[in-house]
């Protein structure tokens, strides 16, 4: 029985700890601290292995836990003030977003404003529904649709050099 | 569907999937293009939020598990050899274990003093009534000797998995954050930088104090004053030699 938990365990960590790593960096806009944070995030997830039924529903599971994990760094902190161009890097090494292609808009995504950034990386990256980030945020999917539609439109515009809110697609 | 709600479930979900979608796109040239021009987009945003993941994560995770570190061992004697090997794996996946939580810790702490709202309790001079300094650490199980002048703030904060006692000591050459880890204590004083904050961490007590400020040249002072504290005992500071 150790056994196979330890291998569900195992399991778990090499298929999810990568993408856990990027949700979390987009997170907290810092490469030490999103390690910290999945690392503290899978401790949590061991103690509480039995709780997890599914293997299908582990990735929105683990997501829920780091997400909470993030909000208690602030534990007494309004965290939606929180803004990822406000952090420090914790070293002088240049960080994820500026190593590899596409620099330009990784910096467009980071300077999205959380509420917009996360919805979309919960379903870009995490691959899940409208309905599902909806559920893991606590918002309505209709809330959802709209964040992760300005969310692009900000992009766009923000690559484009125009001011975020242009119209785009002919769209208000 | 029309152009407009066509557009509107483009925007919100570029991987157009619904029947009533495909067959607007059938119809519509503009909007067929703007999908195209659409998925074009979202696989440069998926390629771009696809950050590089640190080499041996995932290995570092396993070795920071708990039951990693305690396992029984009990390998048979024809193998000893294999089980010297294998011990020496469990005392580095252990080493391993033990620096991940320090480092984890330092940058948990550091993180936290450095929010954003932390700006205006790093603001505070006023000091605080020493009763609400003992009553921070007593709620924590821990009794004070004596409480050390200058805490302008004082609160319970909970950074990560870890109950603390977060302060910040006022002085005329700035503010220090002064963090406080009951029942977790560090095997060595460190100095550490993070954050762009000179810190260092002293085993004190049965747990762990911090102290992170854009200079360290109190820092020897307050671990004095918090040894006082803490351990009821005077004791030269770690970082006076």
């Amino acid at each position: 029985m150790a056994v196979n938990r330890q291998q569900q365990f195992e399991a778990l960590v090499r298929a999810h700890s990568g993408e856990l790593y990027r949700y979390a960096y987009w997170l907290c806009g810092q490469d030490a601290l999103a390690q910290d944070l999945v690392q503290e995030t899978f401790l949590r997830a061991w103690r509480s292995l039995d709780a997890l039924r599914d293997d299908i529903a582990a990735k929105a599971w683990l997501a829920t836990i780091l997400r909470r994990e993030h909000a208690r760094l602030y534990e007494r902190k309004p965290m939606p003030t929180t803004d990822i161009t406000d952090l420090e890097l914790s070293d002088d090494s240049p960080g994820p977003e500026h190593r590899g292609e596409d620099a330009v808009l990784r910096a467009a995504i980071a300077r999205l404003e959380p509420k917009y950034r996360e919805p979309l990386v919960l379903q870009v990256l995490g691959g899940f529904s409208c309905a599902e980030v909806a559920a893991q945020l606590g918002i309505s999917e209709s809330a959802v649709m709209t964040q992760v539609f300005r969310a692009r439109q900000k992009l766009r515009a923000l690559l484009d050099g125009k001011e975020p809110e242009a119209e785009l697609h002919g769209l208000p | 569907m029309d152009c407009l709600e066509f557009r509107r479930l483009l925007g919100s979900d570029p991987h157009v999937g619904a029947a009533d979608a495909r067959a607007h796109m059938a119809t519509c040239s503009d909007c067929a293009a703007l999908a195209a021009d659409a998925q074009a987009f979202e696989a440069r945003l998926s390629a771009a939020l696809a950050v590089p993941v640190p080499e041996g994560l995932a290995e570092r995770i396993l070795a920071a598990r708990p039951e990693a570190t305690v396992e029984p061992f009990q390998p048979r004697r024809r193998l000893a050899w294999i089980a010297l090997a294998a011990a020496a794996s469990v005392l580095l996946a252990v080493g391993v274990a033990r620096h991940r939580q320090s480092t984890s810790l330092r940058a948990m702490v550091a993180a936290h003093v450095t929010a954003p709202d932390e700006h205006a309790a790093l603001a505070m001079v006023a000091p605080v009534p020493q009763a609400e300094v003992e009553q921070a650490f007593a709620d924590r199980g821990v009794k004070l000797a004596d409480v050390p002048p200058e805490v302008a703030y004082v609160a319970e904060c909970g950074i990560g998995r870890w109950r603390s006692v977060h302060m910040v000591s006022a002085g005329a050459d700035g503010p220090v954050s002064v963090v406080y880890i009951p029942r977790d204590r560090a095997e060595k004083a460190t100095a550490f930088h993070r954050a762009g904050l000179v810190a260092r961490e002293v085993p004190m007590g049965d747990g762990t104090l911090f102290m992170l400020a854009a200079s360290d040249t109190r820092f020897d002072a307050l671990e004095h004053a918090w040894r006082n504290a803490l351990e009821g005992l005077p004791a030269v500071a770690s970082g006076s030699n």
